[in-house]
């Protein structure tokens, strides 16, 4: 990704704007940059945006037409396989590849130069072929030797004073100021929220105290699509097709790897078989194999594709972390907070960054003191890569348990207990809409209480997230062709959010087109340069360069059509592909009437995102409510319903804003009842690589998903939007946990919640 | 998976032939479970012989005294929707509609889900040369165990998969075996074997014999029913499950049977629940009595004794759903 440049002062215009939810408006001065258009808000009279667009690649999804990377192929194409290390921990003596350049049809043999294994699915070597079976029988011959070492893959095992150290002390990855000892690294600086007040005085002043451990295991992203490149060379160009979130960082990666010139790489990613996060690096977190995939292509001379299995994708393409996370609340008699201790320990495997504190860094805005502390442990296994909101979703499972505690224990209702500890007013409004949508009513006002075996019961948790968005090096180019077709073209990849179908929406809005009317050009380094797809950031950091863009253009169109209607450009509007003068809609002329009338061929507007300027909110508020049954005789959870409120600043579509919650929602619940990686603990590699024993929820296991969408114009840009695709998981998980114990009194603080916890944790239940 | 060679059968003789002349050379039903073999290397074979193209073998004939004959190509679909076999024997249709998912039971057989191999991880995963696969450890034993047996296991630990064998034995059904010797018939309750006897192997099946029909006694006069306990909803394999059958006299249990699966190395027939019912009524207190007669003897290992909770629990409702 290219580095953002601290953007230089620029003059700026001043707009008011009519911001946050229809309920309760809210004026706002906010400083854009000049040039930049005044964003929509509250008053905006939208056509287009905020509606519900089907996706305009959706039939050729269905019908197979969609071309994934693991579905291209070409002339004289080879395939290449990786080679990864069988054990946890140890030093590579020797890499035979005699046997395997020996074999007919083996075409290039790559070997890294790393000697020391620190988890079990690293790079060791790779070979490409002319088919995949040679390629598999190939990348068998390869023979490593090893001098093995003990290893430690369990978090807990590796906090303790004697445990196998993955990295001699100076080698950890992590600032050199954060204090480490073994394989612990911490406590780190809070991060965003922070600290604050004086959480001893805290305490001493609550009438109640919980203090309770909870944990995570670690869960892989398991994309549909498995990591993958087709690399080929002509001349020194190279073209990379990736199944990747980020073409320019797939681009710039490969650049620097390859020592050779951004300009002479392109990326294409027409469309993208899932992420989640783990595909924001230019190869994978634990894995060099795009950089492989051109390298052997090189030796070759001729293209290779590279694509991982199943087996690969859960060892080194990133996973979330595990966490260990021990909550302690203050609270008075009224639920309201006076201290929270938040204290973590994860594991990012071989790497760092498994802190869980956001959310007890934004959340319960209301209380005065509290504490938050991070440690990242290292074991030896494959590196994490973010997830869908990194470690948001592990940390609100476990604070948001934690305040359910808090109620029970006080006697209150825990959306009450919420209410009181509230900072945000958008959070307030969605307590109201979620707990009507869910019927909150009709929980169990006693934790089990429901007749017979099988109990049903509700229970609701928050998450948090934060409008993220790159403010420079992002643009869009918008074309209006003489016979009146028009395109646009972002760079940017469609990770299957429906990015190229919002864009679409937005040139509609702006040109008074349907946006089956506008052409879709994205996923290609050749085209305007946009963000990797993290962080929730894509939308909003493309859709101002596209409006800007397409506002440019309507206003060359508005000037062809300005003389017949006898009116200035400046007061012409567009819809339902007619140009009218707004205060007369009767004098119109059709919009591809006007275009006929250009010069050339085509008009082509080319537009730079301008700054991000105010916001109404900076963190995007969202709270969830599961209804669930749990067999109390079996420990089997279903879950019935699921009821999810976000806030996303404006949906550019609705229609795919939901798609993203209603994913979210599907992931979290599999998350919370069933994912698990399973690393054998003598032997330290996964017994559960593959969708069979790796479970993620199933067909039949589908509940009732409501989205909701509290839409807020939020400012920050011209078109209001922020961010949907990380947020909406960060509260499933401990909404489930939640209503479990509401409906059978079980409190199951390690997820995965299986039979086996529940049936304990209901014993536990029975003898307290 | 290793380059073999594709041979279509015309007949279970040629079937036969086709493999006796290739040392290695395996069948082909559905391939749900022999591709999973193949594409992990579990086994290399010089050729891959299909038993689809066998006329005949699909074929399910009701008998008009209420005894079933079924094909082994049979797929669990087919078995699963047979009308005739829904009434006269409703846990062995329920046995194969509970199994994986609506894609596989497409495609799966009947033979193959009797005859595929355990699911146990290690078992699963070309890098652990286990005991099963001729290795001299169980990574069981210590290690991540929680789906594992809690009776009948050692030295390997590894449970029986198939839903429909539970059922089959349960309702003292038999295999037809076709080997070097002619025709032999096997008991269902004989036919599967515990690892003491030789962990490679889960059954007396003998190279070169093809199971050419599975032939189910007639119950009347019984009533019967199958049920499991999984994780997921679909597409999953059960924690427990049973085949339980019962015939009672004037509210008075007579004979019974209670088998066990995905909790020992065969599908478990229960004797100690049997004797628990027999002269009792079904009720609670008999099903109760047989559902604590039923794990007797259990020996869960270091991540399973939830199991024995289960094993009650589905013994208890299974029971009284037949009352
Ligand atoms: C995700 C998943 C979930 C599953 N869940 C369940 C479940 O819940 N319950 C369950 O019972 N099963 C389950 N299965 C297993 C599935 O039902 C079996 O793999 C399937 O029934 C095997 O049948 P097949 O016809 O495909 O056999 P094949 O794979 O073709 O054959 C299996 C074995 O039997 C041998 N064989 C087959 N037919 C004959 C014959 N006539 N004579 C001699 N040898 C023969 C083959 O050589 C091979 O060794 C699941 C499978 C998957 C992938
Ligand atoms: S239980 Fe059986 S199959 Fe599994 S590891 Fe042990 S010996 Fe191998």
């Amino acid at each position: 990704m290219a580095q953002e440049q601290k953007p230089p002062e620029v003059p700026t215009v001043t707009y008011t704007v009519k911001a946050g939810h229809a309920s309760n408006p809210q004026t706002m001065e906010v400083h854009a940059a000049q040039g930049d258009l005044k964003p929509w808000d509250l008053d905006s009279k939208l056509r287009v945006v905020k509606g519900r667009q089907p996706r305009l690649d959706g039939k050729y999804k269905v019908t197979g037409r969609a071309k994934y990377t693991f579905d291209i192929s070409m002339p004289g194409m080879l395939w290449g396989r990786m080679v990864r290390s069988a054990v946890p921990a140890g030093q590579i003596l020797k890499i035979d590849t005699s046997k395997a350049e020996a074999l007919p049809g083996v075409k290039a043999v790559w070997t890294s130069d790393a000697r020391t294994v620190r988890f079990a699915g690293q790079d060791v070597a790779a070979v490409a072929a002319v088919s995949p079976e040679v390629a598999e029988d190939a990348a068998r011959l390869v023979q490593v030797t090893y001098d093995e070492a003990s290893f430690v893959t369990d978090l807990e095992k590796a906090m303790a004073d004697d445990a196998p150290l993955v990295y001699e002390p100076d080698k950890i990855p992590g600032p050199k100021d954060i204090p480490r000892k073994g394989n612990v690294l911490g406590p780190k600086p809070p991060g965003r929220g922070g600290s604050r007040g004086d959480v001893d005085k805290g305490f001493a002043d609550a009438a109640v105290t919980i203090q309770q451990t909870y944990s995570v295991p670690t869960h892989t992203h398991s994309p549909l699509e498995t990591h993958g490149v087709i690399a080929k060379w002509e001349g020194d160009q190279l073209t990379v097709w990736a199944s990747t979130q980020g073409v320019f960082t797939v681009r710039d990666g490969m650049a620097e790897a390859l020592g050779i010139d951004r300009k002479n790489v392109n990326v294409i990613t027409e469309h993208m078989g899932g992420g989640f996060g783990s595909k924001l690096a230019p190869s994978a977190s634990g894995s060099a194999f795009a950089v492989v995939a051109c390298k052997l292509a090189k030796q070759a001379g001729a293209p290779v594709k590279l694509m991982l299995d199943r087996h690969e994708e859960h060892l080194c393409t990133g996973n979330a972390p595990s966490a260990l996370m021990t909550v302690k609340i203050g609270a008075a008699r009224d639920g309201s907070f006076t201290a929270v201790h938040y204290r973590s320990f994860g594991s990012a495997g071989i790497a760092g960054g498994a802190g869980t504190g956001g959310p007890a860094g934004s959340l319960h805005g209301k209380n005065p003191n509290l504490k938050i502390e991070e440690h990242d442990v290292f074991t030896n296994a494959g590196p994490a890569a973010p997830l869908r909101a990194p470690g948001h979703p592990q940390g609100a499972f476990a604070l948001e348990s934690a305040v359910d505690e808090v109620a029970d224990r006080l006697g209150l209702d825990p959306l009450e207990v919420r209410r009181k500890n509230e900072a945000s007013p958008v959070r307030l409004i969605q307590y109201d809409v979620g707990a009507k949508a869910i019927g909150w009513e009709r929980r169990n006002k006693k934790p089990g209480e429901g007749a017979g075996p099988r109990k049903r019961g509700i229970g609701m948790a928050n998450g948090n997230w934060y409008v993220i968005a790159r403010g420079s090096g992002v643009g869009a180019e918008v074309r209006i062709h003489r016979d009146g077709s028009v395109e646009y073209f972002s760079g940017a990849q469609d990770i299957g959010t429906g990015f190229r179908t919002a864009m679409a929406m937005v040139v509609a809005e702006e040109l008074g087109l349907k946006p089956t009317d506008v052409k879709p050009n994205v996923g290609d380094s050749r085209w305007p340069e946009g963000p990797g797809s993290g962080g929730s950031n894509t939308t909003n950091s493309v859709a101002p360069a596209v409006r800007l863009a397409a506002h440019d253009a309507r206003m060359k169109l508005f000037a062809l059509a300005a003389p017949g209607l006898g009116a200035k450009a400046e007061d012409l509007d567009a819809a339902d592909g007619k140009i009218f003068v707004a205060a007369s809609p009767g004098k119109s002329v059709a919009f591809k009437q006007t275009a006929a009338k250009m010069s050339g061929e085509v008009i082509a507007a080319v537009a730079e995102r301008k700054k991000q300027f105010e916001t109404y909110r900076q963190d995007l508020a969202g709270c969830q409510f599961a209804e669930v049954e749990v067999d109390t005789q079996t420990g089997v959870v279903r879950v019935i319903k699921v009821v999810a409120v976000n806030d996303c600043g404006f949906p550019i579509n609705l229609l795919t804003t939901e798609s993203q919650i209603i994913g979210a929602m599907i992931q979290g619940v599999s998350w919370a009842l069933w994912e698990n990686r399973v690393l054998d603990r003598n032997v330290g590699t996964m017994v559960n690589p593959n969708l069979e024993s790796y479970k993620v929820l199933s067909s039949k296991d589908m509940f009732e998903a409501v989205p909701i969408v509290t839409e807020i114009a939020n400012a920050g840009n011209n078109t209001s939007a922020a961010g949907i695709g990380e947020p909406c998981i960060v509260p499933t998980l401990g909404a489930v946990a939640n209503a479990v114990f509401n409906a059978s009194g079980a409190r199951v603080r390690t997820l995965p919640i299986t039979p086996d916890r529940v049936l304990a944790a209901l014993a536990e239940a029975r003898r307290s | 998976m290793n380059a073999f060679e594709y041979a279509r059968a015309a007949s279970v003789a040629q079937a036969r032939e086709l493999v006796s002349e290739k040392p290695g050379a395996v069948l082909k039903a559905g391939g749900i479970d022999l591709l999973d073999h193949l594409k992990e290397r579990l086994v290399e074979p010089p050729r891959v012989v299909d038993l689809k193209s066998i006329p005949g073998l699909a074929r399910i004939a009701a008998a008009p005294d209420g005894s079933v004959r079924i094909g082994p190509m049979a797929t669990l679909a087919q078995v699963g929707a047979d009308p005739a076999i829904r009434k006269s024997h409703p846990a062995l249709a329920q046995s194969c509609r509970e199994a994986a998912s609506p894609q596989i039971r497409n495609v799966a057989t009947i033979g193959g889900n009797v005859l595929q191999r355990p699911r146990c991880w290690y078992y699963r995963l070309e890098s652990y040369k286990c005991l099963k696969k001729g290795g001299d450890i169980c990574y069981a034993v210590g290690g991540e165990n929680r789906y594992h047996v809690i009776f009948g296991g050692g030295p390997s630990y590894a449970p029986h998969p198939s839903n429909a064998a539970v059922a089959l034995v349960a309702y003292g059904a038999s295999f037809v075996l076709e080997g070097d010797k002619g025709p032999r018939t096997v008991a269902a309750g004989d036919f599967f074997t515990l690892p003491t006897k030789d962990p490679q192997r889960e059954n007396q099946l003998q190279p070169g014999e093809v199971l050419t029909e599975i032939r189910v006694p007639a119950a009347a006069g019984w009533k019967s029913s199958y049920d499991e306990i999984q994780e997921r909803a679909d597409f999953d394999w059960p924690l427990v499950s049973i085949a339980a059958a019962v015939k009672s006299e004037g509210g008075t249990v007579r004979e019974a049977r209670v088998v066990l699966g995905a909790v020992a190395p065969i599908p478990w027939r229960s004797i100690r629940a049997e004797q628990a019912l027999v002269g009792k009524s079904l009720d609670e207190a008999g099903a109760n009595a047989a559902a604590r007669a039923a794990v007797v003897g259990a020996a869960p290992m270091s991540d399973n004794d939830y199991k024995v909770g289960l094993v009650q629990t589905l013994v208890r409702r299974t029971l009284l759903s037949l009352a």
